[in-house]
C-alpha cells in the first residue's frame, strides 16, 4: 500500500536519467532523458535544469500493451564543469533549492593520465549522524542501491534473503532518521534559545536533550503530532518549567527541523561515461560495465552525496620514450662491460 | 698437313703474347688509390667509434653512469607499480558489478522512500488543504503497516524456522519470476 500510496504521489514527475560523458579535455556531454506515462514535462517538476540553450528532441515509444511513453531526450556540450555548475547555481528546477555542483581533475602520471569525474549533492543538515553508524558495508550497498537492482534482487533467487536485508534496512533507516530529525531539532533549538537558555539547560545540550526527544518520537510515534500540541512532549523533554518557557521555541525548532527532513525531492539517477579505462567509482555496474546512481532525498541527508568515476587513458609517447631511454642505458652498459 | 699449319700459327702466337709484357705506366697512381680505399674503411670505422664513444660516454663518469642507472631502475619501478595499482583496480572493479539480470542502462523506476516516518509527520509535510488523503484513510494506512509488518516478521520466523516450507516458498517464488519473465 505505501508502495502505491508513494507512486500516486509521484506519478507526474518523469523518470529522469542524466548522462555525463566526459572527455580528456574536461569538456562534458550531458544527456537527460526523461520518461513519463504523460506528455507533461513541466519545468517545475523537472529534477535537473535544462533550457533553450540544449539541443531537446521529443519522441514516443508504444509497448507491446499499448502503453504510451513520451520521451524527451536533451543534450549540451559543456565546455568544463564550470559551465555545470553554473546552470546549477541558477537552477530553477524542483530540485533548484539543493545545492550540487560537479567537479573534474585530470591529473598526469607519465604512463598514463588520470581523470576523476565527481557530480556532489550537498548534505540537508549539519551535525548530522552518518549513516555508517547505523549500517553495516554489506546493508549500505544495498541502501544507496538503484531501485531497479534492489528490484531485481528482491525478485531473484535469493529473495528471502534480501527481504530480509531490505526490512532490517528499513528499521535502521527510520532509527537514522530519527536520530538526525532529534539532532537537527537541538540544533535549532539551541540557536533559538541562545542566551536565554539558563545554566541548566545549556548544560543539558545536546546530549540528554537529544536522547530524550528521541525517546519522545519513538513512544509517541502514531500521534506525535497531536501530543505535541498539547506542550506535554515539549515538558517531558525539557522538564516541566523550561518545556513551558521555551514552548515557543521548541515549536519553531521543530518547524524548521521537519521542514529539512520531510522534503519534496524528484529523485532521478546518473550516469557518468569517463575517458579511457574506467578503474575506481562508487557507482553501480552491470555486467556491461554501464554505470549508474541513484539519485534521492535520503542519499544526501546528513552527509554529501559524491558520486564519483576515476578512468585512465595511457599515455603511448611516454612509453615510447621511456623505452628508448631504457635501451640507451642497457646498450651504455653492455658496451662499457665489453670494454 | 693443314693441321700442323694451324698448330704452328697458335705456337706461334702463343710465344708472341709471352714475351709482350704489360707495361705499368701509373704505378704510383694505382699504390695511392690502394693505400685511399684501405684508409676509408679504417677511418669509417674509427667515425663509428667516435661516435658511440661519445654517445655513451656518460659510462666512464661514474656519478653520471650511476644516475642514469638509477633513474632508468625508478622508471622500471614506476611502471611495474602503475600497472600493478592499475590491474588491481580493475579487479576490484570487476568484483563491484553487479550480474544479478539487472540493466543499467535501462533505469525505469522511481525511488520509492523507505521510510515511513513521513506519513508519520504528515501534518508537516502535508498540511491541511495540501492532500486530498484525509486523515481517517492516513491512520488506516498506518495501521495497516503496522500490522503487516508484524504480521510480514511472524510469517518470516515460521518460514526460517521451517526448512522444508522455505524450500517450498523459495521454489514458489522462483516459479512466479519466471512466469513474469516469460510475460
Amino acid at each position: 500500500m505505501l508502495v502505491i500510496m508513494m507512486i500516486a504521489f509521484s506519478c507526474d514527475e518523469p523518470v529522469t536519467v542524466v548522462t555525463n560523458i566526459v572527455h580528456a579535455d574536461g569538456s562534458v556531454t550531458r544527456r537527460i532523458e526523461m520518461r513519463n506515462t504523460k506528455n507533461l514535462f513541466e519545468k517545475s517538476g523537472l529534477q535537473v535544469p535544462f533550457d533553450r540553450t540544449w539541443v531537446v528532441k521529443d519522441t514516443i515509444e508504444v509497448g507491446l500493451k499499448g502503453d504510451t511513453t513520451w520521451i524527451k531526450r536533451a543534450e549540451k556540450v559543456f565546455r568544463n564543469v564550470e559551465e555545470i555548475n553554473a546552470t546549477y547555481r541558477t537552477d530553477s528546477s524542483s530540485n533548484g533549492k539543493f545545492p550540487r555542483h560537479a567537479s573534474f581533475s585530470r591529473k598526469f602520471r607519465w604512463f598514463s593520465n588520470s581523470y576523476r569525474f565527481s557530480e556532489i549533492v550537498e548534505k540537508r543538515i549539519s551535525g548530522g549522524y552518518p549513516l555508517k553508524d547505523f549500517m553495516n558495508d554489506k546493508e549500505l550497498y544495498y541502501f544507496y542501491s538503484p531501485e531497479d537492482l534492489k528490484y531485481s534482487k528482491l525478485h531473484g533467487p535469493d529473495s528471502l534473503k534480501y527481504k530480509m536485508l531490505a526490512d532490517t534496512i528499513d528499521k535502521k533507516n527510520l532509527d537514522w532518521t530519527i536520530k538526525n530529525f532529534a539532532a537537527s531539532w537541538v540544533e535549532e533549538f539551541s540557536k533559538l534559545t541562545a542566551g536565554k537558555a539558563g545554566p541548566d539547560l545549556s548544560a543539558e545540550l545536546p546530549g540528554p536533550i537529544e536522547a530524550r526527544f528521541i525517546k519522545v518520537i519513538n513512544e509517541n510515534m502514531e500521534k506525535f503530532d497531536s501530543i505535541w500540541a498539547t506542550g506535554f512532549l515539549q515538558r517531558k523533554i525539557l522538564g516541566e518549567e523550561n518545556g513551558v518557557k521555551f514552548k515557543i521555541e521548541a515549536d519553531s525548532a521543530l518547524t524548521v527541523a521537519g521542514n529539512k527532513i520531510l522534503i519534496d525531492y524528484k529523485s532521478y539517477s546518473v550516469r557518468i561515461v569517463m575517458p579511457g579505462k574506467l578503474i575506481r567509482t562508487n557507482g553501480y555496474l552491470d555486467s556491461t560495465r554501464n554505470l549508474i546512481w541513484p539519485v534521492n532525498a535520503d542519499l544526501f541527508f546528513s552527509e554529501d552525496y559524491v558520486m564519483w568515476a576515476e578512468s585512465r587513458t595511457p599515455n603511448i609517447w611516454a612509453w615510447v620514450v621511456s623505452g628508448l631511454f631504457l635501451l640507451f642505458v642497457v646498450t651504455g652498459i653492455v658496451l662499457k662491460q665489453k670494454k | 698437313m693443314k693441321m700442323e699449319k694451324g698448330n704452328e700459327k697458335y705456337d706461334k702466337v702463343l710465344e708472341m703474347l709471352r714475351k709482350s709484357e704489360p707495361v705499368l705506366t701509373s704505378a704510383d697512381e694505382i699504390t695511392e688509390n690502394v693505400l685511399k680505399i684501405i684508409s676509408g674503411k679504417t677511418k669509417k670505422r674509427a667515425d663509428l667509434t667516435e661516435v658511440l664513444d661519445f654517445m655513451f660516454s656518460w659510462t666512464y663518469n661514474v656519478w653520471v653512469r650511476r644516475s642514469l642507472i638509477t633513474a632508468a631502475a625508478v622508471m622500471v619501478i614506476i611502471f611495474i607499480y602503475q600497472q600493478g595499482v592499475i590491474l588491481n583496480q580493475i579487479n576490484q572493479l570487476s568484483r563491484q558489478i553487479n550480474d544479478s539480470g539487472w540493466n543499467a542502462s535501462t533505469v525505469n523506476m522511481r525511488y520509492i522512500n523507505n521510510s515511513t516516518l513521513l506519513f508519520r509527520f504528515r501534518e508537516r509535510l502535508y498540511p491541511a488543504g495540501k492532500t486530498d488523503i484525509s486523515d481517517r484513510k492516513v491512520e488506516e494506512l498506518l495501521r495497516s503497516i503496522d500490522q503487516l509488518k508484524k504480521e510480514y516478521k511472524d510469517l518470516h520466523e515460521l518460514i526460517e524456522n521451517d526448512p522444508e516450507l522455505k524450500r517450498l516458498i523459495e521454489k514458489r517464488l522462483s516459479e512466479i519470476d519466471g512466469n513474469k519473465t516469460k510475460l
